[in-house]
């Protein structure tokens, strides 16, 4: 019985450990990460060129620096959409104000489908990213906050080793 | 002790594959993104795809024709296509094919064909599970796996009850090759799962894994096997050699003409060198990925063996299209979504002349790199790219040129 309470627990453990963060409307979606805006998509990848140079992040920058973040259109139409970037530092509720905005970048048509930009995130902190697209009259907004270096989520190597450990010590006590 | 730690590693084991199995990520789509670029880049490249139409009636005949070059650069660690198969890619039999074609040859079995070389296909398929299917020319190689051309959605029509495949054999029977048999699959799977069942029942209510290791550790394996086991055994094994033998009689007397199942390999020849495949090269200098951007930079002398002047007009990679508005669109795909429209930019002259070797610095940017999930090639073992650069002749002809070689990514 106790085995079973515990492989339960330990089963719970790792799906928290994938799903149970709200990142508004950003979310890995099984192995791609994507910003949903409305009805469309886009891919999102964050870089940290200084600190680990191609690996990729979704959702929560593991640490302070320069930071690169790059939207590709999963929609052709978007290509044509005039589109405007703006990250603020704060809760994820906050509202957009010039003092709280640490990037904007103007309604502009990205004809690649790419929208690139770099940040250099100074300190730890919470931020929200947000993007409005014009889809001919109607502006479509998609918001999604995030951590700048608080460590991320909790590393799931961790909690396979403790599934790895308390499985077999409970293997262990049963053969004994 | 020994055996504690064996169950011990038994245990952990049993944890272990139960998490990474939650943990698994899911193909996205049917597949055609997930295989890694190097497979998609530096294999097969497909060009002048046509389908005969994007709407079929179930039952009505839709032909995809094209060509296909084989890749010089092809990958070391994939298998050559020494038994390669022309067929399609989609989400299910949506359609049924037909038949199959190679540079007019039927290719109804496996064939052999060359790096380097050019090949002409047609493939019949017939309407078969109403609906919208993504249908892709495919070429299967042995052990290397489905290498996908160009897709189409395809609206199929009508309804799936009415769909037939008529087929009349050798003997001249006429038969439906979609019902053909079905009856007697179902009955034979259920005939050997009586058995096959009850073989399985019969020894899982004995002790299992763990404890049966530990009775033959301790020197108990005689109580594991009974003399009723033995016999049941027996009466199984006589049975079952009985059914083979009775089964094999009935098939032969409903079937009397018999062939074996055909594997041979047929030969194909290429298509013939011509100057539009051969007269232009392409000597690559310096190939970088820029990340933010998703842009392909490239440095490259190309040298116009042909009798006329050309320009570049489209660099093709993996089924995606980056052109050149400025110049006149080539070879009809039906890839619209795959196609990168004002994505290819040239710098300088961009005209080359009959006997020049111009230097070209060329620009591929979309973020289909990324969306195609190409741009994972920068995490492969050998970072190295491939395509096809087409060149647009004053003549009004195509040439072609395959490219590939090392590529950096950088962030700048
Ligand atoms: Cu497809």
């Amino acid at each position: 019985m106790l085995n079973k309470t515990i492989a339960a627990l330990l089963f719970g453990l790792f799906f928290f450990s994938t799903t149970a963060s709200a990142h508004g409307g950003l979310s890995a979606d099984k192995d791609l990460c994507i910003l949903t805006i409305g009805a469309y998509k886009m891919h999102f990848t964050g870089y940290q060129p200084d600190s680990s140079a191609t690996k990729e992040f979704c959702e929560d920058i593991p640490s302070t620096g320069l930071t690169i973040v790059a939207m590709d259109a999963m929609d052709r139409k978007m290509k044509n959409f005039p589109t405007e970037i703006r990250v603020i530092e704060g809760e994820a509720e906050a509202e957009a104000t010039d003092a709280n905005t640490i990037l904007h970048m103007p309604f502009k048509v990205y004809p690649t489908g790419n929208i690139s930009f770099e940040h250099r995130f100074p300190k730890e902190g919470k931020f929200v990213g947000i993007v409005t697209i014009k889809d001919g009259d109607e502006e479509i907004v998609s918001r999604f906050p995030f951590a700048v270096g608080m460590g991320g989520g909790f590393p799931v190597w961790i909690l396979l080793a403790v599934a790895v450990a308390v499985g077999g010590a409970i293997t262990y006590k049963k053969m004994a | 002790m020994k055996n504690k730690i064996i169950s011990l590693l038994g245990g952990v084991a049993v944890i272990v594959t139960s998490l990474t199995a939650l943990y698994a990520p899911q193909a996205g789509a049917h597949g055609e993104r997930s295989q890694e670029p190097f497979l998609r880049m530096r294999t097969v490249h497909w060009y002048d795809t046509n389908f005969s139409t994007n709407r079929v009636a179930v039952n009505e005949e839709m032909t995809i024709t094209g060509k296909f070059l084989l890749a010089e650069a092809w990958p070391e660690v994939i298998m050559k296509p020494d038994v390669a198969y022309l067929h399609v890619a989609e989400p299910g039999p949506a359609v049924a094919k037909v038949e199959t074609w190679l540079n007019g040859v039927p290719a109804a079995k496996s064939f052999k064909l060359e790096l380097g070389k050019t090949y002409e296909y047609k493939v019949i398929v017939r309407g078969r599970k109403p609906g919208e299917a993504h249908i892709h020319p495919m070429l299967n190689v042995q052990s290397a796996g489905g290498l996908v051309g160009p897709g189409q959605w395809t609206l199929i029509e009508g309804v799936y009850e009415d769909f037939t495949y008529p087929v009349t054999t050798l003997t001249g029977e006429a038969i439906d090759l979609n019902t053909y048999g079905f009856a007697n699959v179902v009955k034979w799977h259920i005939i050997w799962a009586i058995p096959a069942l009850f073989w399985v029942l019969y020894w899982v209510r004995r002790p299992l894994f763990i404890p049966r290791f530990l009775m033959v550790q301790n020197g108990e394996e005689d109580a594991l096997i009974t003399s009723t086991d033995k016999k049941v055994g027996i009466a199984l094994l006589i049975g079952t050699i009985v059914l083979v033998t009775m089964s094999s009689n009935s098939a032969k007397e409903q079937y009397p003409v018999q062939i074996p199942l055909q594997s041979a390999i047929i030969p194909v020849e290429a298509l013939p060198v011509t100057p539009q495949n051969s007269a232009v090269k392409a000597k690559i200098l310096k190939a970088n990925y820029r990340i933010p951007g998703r842009s392909m930079t490239m440095t490259l002398d190309i040298t116009n063996g042909s009798a006329t002047p050309i320009k570049l007009a489209e660099f093709n990679s993996a089924n995606v299209r980056f052109t050149n508005s400025l110049i006149p669109t080539l070879a009809k795909t039906d890839s619209a979504e795959l196609w990168a429209k004002d994505g290819l930019n040239v710098q300088g002259e961009p005209t080359i002349y009959p006997g020049e070797t111009a230097r070209l610095e060329i620009e591929a940017s979309d973020a289909l790199w990324e969306t195609e999930r190409l741009s994972s090639l920068i995490g492969d073992p050998d970072s190295a790219f491939g395509g096809v650069l087409y060149f647009q002749g004053a003549d009004g002809k195509t040439y072609m040129e395959e490219i590939s070689g090392p590529i950096i990514p950088t962030f700048q």
